[in-house]
C-alpha cells in the first residue's frame, strides 16, 4: 500500500510539490484549499503566540490528515535562528497530543532528506530520485515564471481578470505535464500566452517591491488576495523571494559564493550591512537589503509584510523607518495575524499606494518635501 | 593608554553600560575589562516606570517589554554620556543562538534612536573561540593604544569568559539568596535571565514570594545545559536551538523531578517568540504533576491583578501540599 503524504499549501505551490511527491512514489493527499476553517483549526491547536504561518500550515496538515494521510511533508531544517527550525518538533508534539499519529518528512536540500525518504520508500533508486528532482526544479521555475508574468501584466490588462484566467489555465496545464521535454515546450507557450493578453501601455502604473516573511509573500490567503487587489489598482508587484531561491539559499555553497562574488544576494547583504551586520534569522537581513535594492532598481515603494511575533522581522520592521529616510523610499510595514481584517488591511494598502501615486504623478510644489512614512500598529 | 594622540580613541573616559537584556546573560565582568583598558564604567539606574516611558517613544510597538525597557536604559545613559557599550551576544555555546532581538540589539538601538550614539559593540559567539577573541582584540585596540593593556584585557577575557552559571549541589540551591526560612515550601521560577534579575521586569514577583514565606529557586540556578549533563531529554523533544530555550526546558525538567519544589511559575513576556513554543512543550507535562502558573507580562500588566493570581496560586499549592490544610 502506498504511503499517503500531505503537505501544507503555500500559495499555489502545491502544484509543484504534488508532482514531486507523486514521482517519489507517494500517494498525495492535497489538503483542501486554505479556508477560514484551516485557520480556525490552526488557532485552536497552536500556541497562542505562534506565528501566522505556523497556524495556517498546522491547519492545512490537520485537514490533510483528516483526508487520510499518514505522513506529512514540511519545509524546514534543524538549523537557523528563527522558529522555523523548531516547527517540525512542534508539529509532532501538537499532532501527537491531539491524537493524529503521523510521521514527518522534512523537505530540504540536505542529505537528510534522502535518508528520510529511503525510510518511507525503500525501493527508490538514486537515479530516479535525481530525475525527479530535475523535473521538480524545472516545474518550480515554470511556476514562478507564470506567477511573475501575471504580476507584471495585471496592472496593464485591458480586460480585468485576463491575467488571473490565463494564470489559472497554465497552472492546470503545469499540473498535468510531467514529461521533461513537454515542460520545455510549455515554457514557450507560457511566454506566448501572456504576450497575447491585450494591454494598455499608457496606464500610469507604479512599481512596488514586496519584502518580508517568506510565507506571507507566497500565500494569498493570509494576505487576503493582496496580489490581485493591488494588481487591479494599477500596481506592479515584485517579490523579493521565491521558493527556488529559498531552496538554493539553504545551500552552503551558495552562501560561500554570495560572500565573494557579485551575486544578487551579495549586493543585498552589502546594503544591509549598514543596518544589520550579521544574519539574525529568517529573512530579517534580506528584508533590509532588498528594500534598498528595490530603490536602486527604481521602484516607487516597498511593502514589508510580517506575521505578528516573528522575531527577525520585528527587528527589521523597526529598522525600516530608518532605511526609508536614508534611501528616500516609502516603506509600509504591516504586521499580520489571524485577526487582521480585510477592509482595514486594504485601506492601508490603498492609502499607501495613493500617496505614492500622488507623489509620482503630481509632483509637489516644494521639491524638498521628504515623504517619510511612520507606521505603527 | 588613550592619551588623546589618536583621534579615534574615545574622548570620554567613561563608558555606559545599560542594565538590561544582554547585561544579565553572562557573568563576565565588563567593568574589570574596561578598567584594564583604562576606562570607568557607568551603569544605568534601576529600571522604573520612567525608564520604560522614555524608552517607549522610540520602540516599535510589537517589540517585547524587556526591549522597551532596554531603550529606556540606553536613553538615560545618553543624557550624561554618549559612549555606550552593548555587547552583541549571538551564541552562548556551540550550535545555539540567542533570540534574534538580542542578536541584533546594537544595530536595533543604533538605527532606531535618532540621537547620535557612539556605540561600542563586540560580537560574542562563545561557540567560536577564535572569532570571539579576534573581535575582543579589535575592541580593545579601538579603546587603547597601550599594547600591554590590550594584551591584559584580551587575556582577562580569555580567562573569565566561561564563567557561566555552574551547576550547584541541590542542598545549596535552597540555601543562597533566600532570606526567609521557607517554612511554607519552595517555588521554582522559570524565565529568561533578565526576567529573573530585574525586579521591575518581573513586577517584583520574586520578592513577593519571599515575603509570603516561600523559598524561591530560579532557573538561573540550573546549569546552562551542556552536552555531558545527564539530563539531555528535554521532555523527550529535540534540543531547542536557542540558549534561553535550552535553559528554560532544562530547568523546567529538573524542577519537575525535584521533589522539594512544590510549584512552578513561568514568567514570559507578550510577544516573546521563543517562549511561545517552549511553553507549549512543557506546560502539559507540568500541569499533570505540579501546580503550575504561566504568567505573560507586558507593560499593561496591573500589579493588583498579578498579586491576586499569585496568591491564588500559592494558596492552591499549600492546599495541595496537604501539610497546611488550614492555610488560605
Amino acid at each position: 500500500m502506498p504511503v499517503k503524504i500531505t503537505f501544507p499549501h503555500a500559495g499555489e505551490y502545491y502544484v509543484v510539490f504534488k508532482d514531486l511527491m507523486t514521482n517519489l512514489g507517494f500517494e498525495v493527499v492535497v489538503p483542501p484549499p486554505t479556508s477560514q476553517r484551516t485557520l480556525d483549526l490552526g488557532v485552536k491547536y497552536a500556541p497562542a503566540q505562534a506565528c501566522l504561518p505556523f497556524k495556517i500550515t498546522l491547519g492545512n496538515l490537520i485537514e490533510g490528515i483528516e483526508k487520510g494521510a499518514d505522513v506529512v511533508g514540511m519545509i524546514g531544517g534543524k538549523t537557523g535562528i528563527c522558529r522555523l527550525a523548531y516547527y517540525s518538533e512542534m508539529y509532532q508534539k501538537i499532532l501527537a497530543d491531539n491524537g493524529y499519529s503521523v510521521d514527518l518528512l522534512a523537505v530540504k536540500v540536505k542529505k537528510e532528506f534522502w535518508d528520510n525518504l529511503k525510510k518511507h520508500q525503500p525501493e527508490l533508486t538514486f537515479r530516479q530520485f535525481i530525475k525527479t528532482i530535475r523535473s521538480f526544479w524545472r516545474k518550480l521555475i515554470l511556476f514562478e515564471l507564470i506567477r511573475e508574468k501575471s504580476l507584471e501584466l495585471r496592472p496593464y490588462e485591458v480586460k480585468k481578470g485576463d491575467c488571473t484566467r490565463i494564470k489559472r489555465s497554465f497552472l492546470q496545464e503545469l499540473e498535468q505535464t510531467t514529461d521533461l521535454s513537454a515542460l520545455k515546450a510549455l515554457r514557450h507557450k507560457i511566454i506566448k500566452g501572456f504576450a497575447s493578453i491585450p494591454i494598455d501601455e499608457n496606464r500610469k502604473v507604479i512599481k512596488i517591491g514586496l519584502v518580508g516573511e517568506f510565507f506571507l509573500l507566497i500565500d494569498q490567503f493570509s494576505t487576503m488576495n493582496m496580489e490581485e487587489f493591488l494588481g487591479n489598482n494599477g500596481i506592479l508587484l515584485k517579490y523579493s523571494l521565491s521558493f527556488s531561491e529559498f531552496f538554493i539559499g539553504s545551500l552552503k555553497q551558495k552562501r560561500f559564493l554570495d560572500k565573494y562574488l557579485p551575486t544578487h544576494n551579495h549586493k543585498v547583504y552589502q546594503f544591509a550591512k549598514e543596518y544589520i551586520t550579521r544574519p539574525i534569522g529568517g529573512h530579517g537581513r534580506e528584508t533590509i537589503g532588498e528594500a534598498v535594492v528595490f530603490r536602486q532598481k527604481g521602484y516607487d515603494g516597498v511593502i514589508h509584510l510580517y506575521p505578528f511575533s516573528c522575531m527577525p522581522e520585528v527587528v527589521a520592521g523597526s529598522i525600516t523607518s530608518k532605511v526609508s529616510v536614508d534611501w528616500q523610499i516609502p516603506i509600509l510595514s504591516i504586521c499580520m495575524d489571524e485577526h487582521t481584517g480585510q477592509a482595514g488591511f486594504q485601506t492601508r494598502l490603498e492609502a499607501f499606494t495613493d500617496m505614492i501615486k500622488r507623489k509620482k504623478f503630481m509632483p509637489p510644489q516644494n521639491e524638498n518635501d521628504i515623504v517619510h512614512l511612520e507606521v505603527s500598529q | 593608554m588613550g592619551n588623546g594622540k589618536n583621534k579615534e580613541l574615545p574622548t570620554s573616559k567613561i563608558i555606559g553600560i545599560p542594565r538590561g537584556l544582554s547585561y544579565y546573560l553572562d557573568n563576565f565582568s565588563w567593568e574589570s575589562f574596561f578598567h584594564i583598558l583604562g576606562y570607568e564604567v557607568e551603569y544605568s539606574e534601576d529600571s522604573s516606570v520612567e525608564t520604560f516611558e522614555t524608552g517607549n517613544q522610540f520602540v516599535g510597538s510589537d517589540q517585547c517589554f524587556p526591549v522597551k525597557v532596554y531603550y529606556g536604559h540606553v536613553l538615560s545613559l545618553l543624557k550624561k554620556n554618549n559612549y555606550i557599550f552593548i555587547p552583541q551576544y549571538t551564541s552562548m555555546e556551540e550550535g545555539t543562538y540567542c533570540c534574534p532581538k538580542v542578536i541584533a540589539l546594537p544595530q536595533l538601538i543604533k538605527n532606531t534612536i535618532p540621537q547620535e550614539i557612539n556605540l561600542l559593540t563586540v560580537e560574542i559567539d562563545l561557540g567560536r573561540e577564535k572569532f570571539t577573541r579576534k573581535n575582543i582584540r579589535r575592541l580593545a585596540m579601538s579603546l587603547s593604544q597601550n599594547p600591554l593593556r590590550i594584551f591584559a584585557a584580551v587575556n582577562y577575557f580569555d580567562k573569565n569568559r566561561k564563567r557561566l552559571p555552574e551547576e550547584i549541589s541541590s542542598a545549596e540551591k535552597f540555601m543562597g539568596e533566600c532570606q526567609s526560612n521557607g517554612k511554607k515550601g519552595s517555588i521554582g521560577v522559570i524565565g529568561h535571565p533578565y526576567a529573573l534579575q530585574d525586579p521591575f521586569l518581573n513586577m517584583g514577583i520574586l520578592n513577593r514570594l519571599k515575603e509570603f514565606g516561600f523559598d524561591v529557586v530560579t532557573s538561573a540556578r540550573y546549569q546552562r545545559s551542556y552536552e555531558q549533563t545527564d539530563c539531555p531529554v528535554y521532555f523527550s523533544r529535540r534540543k531547542p536551538h536557542w540558549d534561553f530555550g535550552r535553559n528554560i526546558l532544562y530547568a523546567a525538567e529538573s524542577m519537575l523531578k525535584d521533589e522539594k519544589i512544590q510549584g512552578i511559575i513561568f514568567i514570559t513576556y507578550f510577544g516573546c517568540g521563543i517562549d511561545a513554543f517552549i511553553e507549549e512543550i512543557f506546560n502539559d507535562s507540568i500541569c499533570g504533576q505540579k501546580p503550575y502558573l504561566g504568567l505573560t507580562l507586558d507593560e499593561h500588566s496591573g500589579e493588583a491583578g498579578l498579586m491576586t493570581r499569585i496568591e491564588a496560586f500559592t494558596d492552591m499549592m499549600i492546599r495541595k501540599g496537604g501539610e497546611n490544610r488550614d492555610a488560605g
